[in-house]
């Protein structure tokens, strides 16, 4: 039964599947040489898919662990119900210790509190009849043993109304009512103002609203009986939440939530994450492994795949069982934002703690690789675990917002990102910072862990190959390789969504020195940081940063392509805007405009045209392309470096313009394109500084460019001409470029990887 | 098949330099059973894992079907098959799953990984328990999915690191009948051990390592002529009787001889 030999297999025809047992019968003990026919194909580095085969065979391994379904199912299924019992006990012990919980109502003025106490007084005797019993409801309309004493809190003077908001925010009172519409006789509107981050002002407004619906319960029932079709309820409620944040930290269940959410995906990685790694090494399995023809960062891979699995599993249980938990004791009011809990927040806090887990496994993994044993890999991860806990905590404390570092500081961001979607705020400019720079930290720490996971120093136990780690190399190499460039970015992006709001702030209104300040930031990051860095991994300059001659061709395409893509930038950007933001733009425009009036032409051109594109160049096309292409297909590195560019675009002085992120991406991509054509950053760097200048002196023009029937604040379409002409342009450069330079060859970086 | 070419291996431990391997240079031809022996701590293992690339080299390489160690690891890789007296297997899965795994990270076709996991199932004998899970083998069964493992994909060159360590008489017979078997198919091997008595009955040629250093090499007859001693035993007691020939690199081992 033999089917027809699959892609992995090269040379299939020349070993016999028999081969092992013709041979055992016809062999004569004597040595029967036959040449190697084996396996060896031609290198191929990720083989159809076997590192999701590996990923599903740890997995595998993992979930037949019994260990894990403690952890992955028993835990939170255990966890939660009894957090939520606790917290109920507490609830109730807390009313019960104080014989009887007291509720203070404070009134804005005297009329008020005379038509609510008489709804409110009518609405306890209904209820006492409504649960049967009569004997209390015929004496006092004071309501049940069981409720709660109500204390109302009442101005003594006739004429004064107060502001019961204040009684409720410094907490003199539980609930504070103002009576909106309606006198002596109905329909009356009552505002009930409660403090919505105290359970016990919740409670006590529920409780009021209880009392006043049963009242129009009553007349409800009243009117239908006498069969009126028309007649309107008596009491309507609006709520008023006051909130008070300065009233200092309270502790309540739902602000510890993000906290144990995000520590119980922390335990869902710990057992997996050390098992796969120092325990296959405790078990003499690793050797095995790491003697197969796979590459090591391809086997990490695969259990990073695993262990981010097992986290999402626990993560999912975990989530299952807190908001089942929360329903059916009734708490979900307490622990989510105003809205309770919907499908929408559940999603948001997964897709959290999918790029969470991300990061925690990818760290994890370096600490477990380099742990010998499980027990070693154990003594480190408890000092991480620790350690992670204090910023958990710290960014529990109200007060601490997700702006500038903390959006950028690993962990703490999420921990704040996950409370601010429990509260219902998250929609900051700073979110994405956080999500970007997290999953570009996850990118470091695997292919730190890459690095690390089955080399001999833990294979063996050697203490030579520590320091290997950390050196220098000795050779010169053409390219960065990614886990060096990816580091790079992982340096770059916070410096850069940190230090570009310095100038801004250390300057103030001083416009040139802004200017000059922004220069030498880009300088800095953008050129000479990623030079440095390349020198100390041992880059060379020239291959590493494509920084070499062109023909005369590319220059003059390139100028070609600098001249005529900003219609189509423009024109792209104009799809992606809404009116709205429109304006919102215009206005900024106008502003960023008349301030840099001011400076002379030359020198904008200089400061905001030339410096950018050639330190921009530099780095994403010089550095990151050229190593991105050592580990991926040309097209998706290109893609993806133009992807990068448009995303360091879209955040600007702490808000987000994502309407840049379509026109840079596409510009981008040209750009990478033109560098892998030519070889070299040099084209790009004319073309980027063209467009940039041509940019900027349309809007110094303005007025010479209207009289030739074009408005560039108007924002409209431009004219279909232009479109043709720049179309016919682009296309001209795009064929020189195609025709007129040699064809890159692919292997010009293949060989520099790794 | 495999050429050793001056393999030098230092350790660091404590601020001393150990060498382990010490310029050790020898020839393997297919077909031939090659022994490797030492006492503990001649450095057998880290020539091994160093023929395999697990370990770098500090300096000389290793040659293995025409292919340098350091320049193409995943070609060498490819074409070794493996037995460790330390390796363990994967608990939680049974040996049908875990060689096919083995066949799949050595890329070979699944149809034939399935024909040949039923042959090397007959040849040694682990039928019967081939979907069991593996934590629930028993020493002997355990050793025989190791030695299938190695076999898997088939390589023309197998390297043995104390295959009979730890085994019975029954497991030491089975060793022998395995290495007899890839001897036949005119596989070169590589055998390492500290177990004398068995060395003389497998190899066809044997090295004598004697901290980190190759002291004799040949057929037993020729070793008997070198040395003028009728058994290994005794060419061992004279290596160890001899003075150090380099001072400096003392104490060879290595770091992690169980």
């Amino acid at each position: 039964m033999k089917t027809n030999p699959p892609l992995d297999r090269s040379d299939d025809s020349t070993t016999t599947p028999s081969s092992v047992l013709e041979k055992e019968a016809t062999g004569t003990g004597q040595p029967d040489v036959t040449p190697y026919a084996g396996y060896a194909g031609q290198l191929r580095p990720f083989s159809s898919l076997r590192w999701w085969r590996m990923a599903q065979k740890e997995l595998r391994e993992i979930l037949r662990d019994r260990r894990t379904i403690i952890t992955l199912i028993g835990m939170p299924l255990l966890i939660y119900p009894l957090l939520g019992v606790t917290f109920r006990t507490l609830l109730v012990t807390q009313a019960t210790n104080k014989a009887k919980t007291e509720y203070r109502i404070a009134f804005a003025n005297q009329h008020d509190s005379r038509v609510f106490r008489r709804l409110f007084f009518e609405g306890g005797v209904i209820q006492a009849k409504q649960s049967g019993n009569q004997e209390l409801a015929n004496r006092e309309p004071k309501g049940t043993p069981e409720d709660p004493i109500w204390q109302f809190m009442i101005s003594n003077d006739h004429e004064t109304t107060v502001d019961v908001g204040s009684f409720v925010a410094d907490q003199t009172a539980e609930i504070g009512v103002k009576l909106k519409e309606g006198d002596e006789e109905g329909p009356w509107v009552f505002e009930l103002s409660y403090r919505s981050s105290s359970p016990y002002s919740i409670d006590a407004r529920r409780m009021v609203e209880d009392r006043l619906r049963a009242v129009n319960d009553l007349v409800t029932v009243g009117h239908l009986r006498k069969l009126e079709p028309a007649f309107q309820v008596p009491i309507t409620c609006t709520t008023k939440p006051i909130t008070t944040l300065d009233s200092g930290p309270q502790f309540t269940m739902a602000s510890l939530i993000p906290l144990i959410l995000i520590l119980m995906t922390v335990t869902g990685t710990v057992y997996p994450a050390i098992d796969l790694t120092a325990g296959e090494r405790e078990r003499g399995t690793l050797e095995a492994l790491i003697s197969a023809p796979v590459p090591r960062h391809e086997l990490l891979f695969a259990k990073y795949l695993a262990v981010l699995a097992v986290a999402l599993l626990t993560a999912i249980a975990n989530l299952l069982s807190m908001v089942l938990t929360a329903y059916s004791l009734g708490l979900e009011h307490l622990m989510f934002a105003p809205g309770g809990i919907n499908l929408r927040m559940i999603g948001l806090i997964f897709g959290l703690l999918i790029v969470f887990a991300g990061f925690f496994a990818a760290v994890i993994l370096i600490l477990t690789s380099f742990a010998r044993s499980f027990k070693e890999a154990q003594a480190y991860l408890i000092p991480v675990m620790l350690v992670s806990l204090a910023p958990g905590v710290l960014c529990l404390l109200p007060g601490i917002e997700m702006t500038g570092w903390m959006s950028v500081t690993p962990l703490v961001n999420i921990v704040i990102l996950a409370r601010d979607i429990f509260d219902g705020r998250a929609h900051s400019a700073w979110v994405l910072a956080a999500l970007l720079s997290t999953v570009l930290y996850s990118g470091v720490a695997l292919s730190v862990a890459a690095r690390i996971f089955g080399t001999d120093a833990v294979l063996y136990g050697s203490e030579g190959s520590w320091g290997d780690l950390f050196r220098r190399p000795t050779t010169q190499r053409p390219a960065a390789s990614l886990s060096q460039s990816m580091f790079c970015l992982a340096l770059l992006f916070p410096a850069f969504l940190i230090l570009s709001g310095l100038p801004g702030r250390l300057l103030g209104q001083w416009i040139e020195g802004r200017m000059v300040g922004n220069a030498v930031l880009t300088i800095l990051l953008f050129a000479i940081g990623p030079l440095l860095f390349a020198r100390w991994n041992g880059v060379e300059w020239g291959e590493g940063f494509r920084l070499r001659g062109s023909s005369v061709v590319s220059f003059i395409a390139a100028a070609l392509l600098g001249l005529s893509l900003w219609p189509f930038a423009y024109e792209l950007e104009l799809q992606a805007i809404s009116p709205d933001r429109l304006e919102v733009m215009k206005d900024l425009f106008k502003q960023i405009k008349t301030t840099l009036d001011a400076i002379p032409l030359p020198a904008k051109l200089v400061a905001l045209a030339l410096i950018p594109a050639v330190c921009e160049e530099l780095f994403f096309r010089g550095y990151l392309l050229t190593s991105l292409r050592t580990g991926m297909a040309t097209p998706l590195a290109i893609v993806l470096s133009g992807c990068l560019f448009g995303l360091f675009h879209v955040i600007v002085m702490e808000s987000l313009f994502f309407e840049r992120f379509v026109p840079t991406c596409f510009l981008g991509i040209i750009l990478g394109w033109v560098c892998y054509r030519t070889g070299s950053v040099l084209p790009g760097m004319l073309l980027h500084s063209l467009h940039n200048g041509l940019l900027l002196s349309v809007s110094s023009f303005t007025k010479e460019l209207a009289t030739l029937g074009v408005g560039t604040e108007s924002q409209e379409h431009l004219p279909a001409w232009w479109i043709l002409a720049a179309g016919t342009t682009v296309a001209i450069a795009f064929l020189m470029l195609i025709l007129g330079t040699p064809r890159p060859s692919p292997a010009t970086v293949a060989v520099a990887s790794r | 098949m495999i050429t050793v070419d001056n393999l030098t291996r230092h350790f660091n431990s404590g601020g001393k330099t150990i060498v382990a391997v010490d310029h050790l240079s020898f020839k393997v031809k297919a077909g031939e059973v090659y022994g490797l022996l030492g006492p503990n701590g001649a450095g057998k293992t880290t020539t091994l894992r160093m023929i395999l690339g697990l370990l770098q080299p500090t300096s000389g390489d290793a040659d293995v079907d025409g292919f340098h160690v350091s320049q193409f690891p995943d070609e060498v890789k490819r074409r070794i098959g493996l037995v460790s007296a330390s390796a363990g297997l994967y608990q939680w899965l049974t040996p049908r799953e875990m060689l096919l795994f083995f066949a799949d990270l050595y890329s070979v076709d699944p149809a034939y990984a399935r024909e040949r996991l039923e042959s090397l199932a007959d040849l040694l004998d682990f039928r019967r328990f081939i979907d069991q899970r593996c934590s629930t083998l028993s020493t002997g069964q355990k050793q025989r999915v190791t030695l299938a493992r190695a076999l898997m994909h088939d390589p023309p060159i197998m390297l043995l690191d104390e295959p009979t360590r730890g085994l019975d008489v029954v497991g030491t017979h089975v060793i022998f009948e395995y290495i007899g078997h890839l001897r036949s198919l005119g596989k070169a091997v590589v055998v390492s051990t500290h177990r004398l008595d068995e060395a003389s009955q497998i190899c066809d040629r044997m090295g004598l390592l004697h901290r980190g250093t190759l002291r004799h090499e040949g057929t037993f007859a020729e070793l008997q002529r070198t040395t003028s001693c009728s058994t290994l035993f005794e060419m061992f007691l004279q290596l160890m009787k001899q003075p150090q020939q380099i001072s400096s690199s003392v104490t060879g081992g290595e770091s992690n001889e169980n």
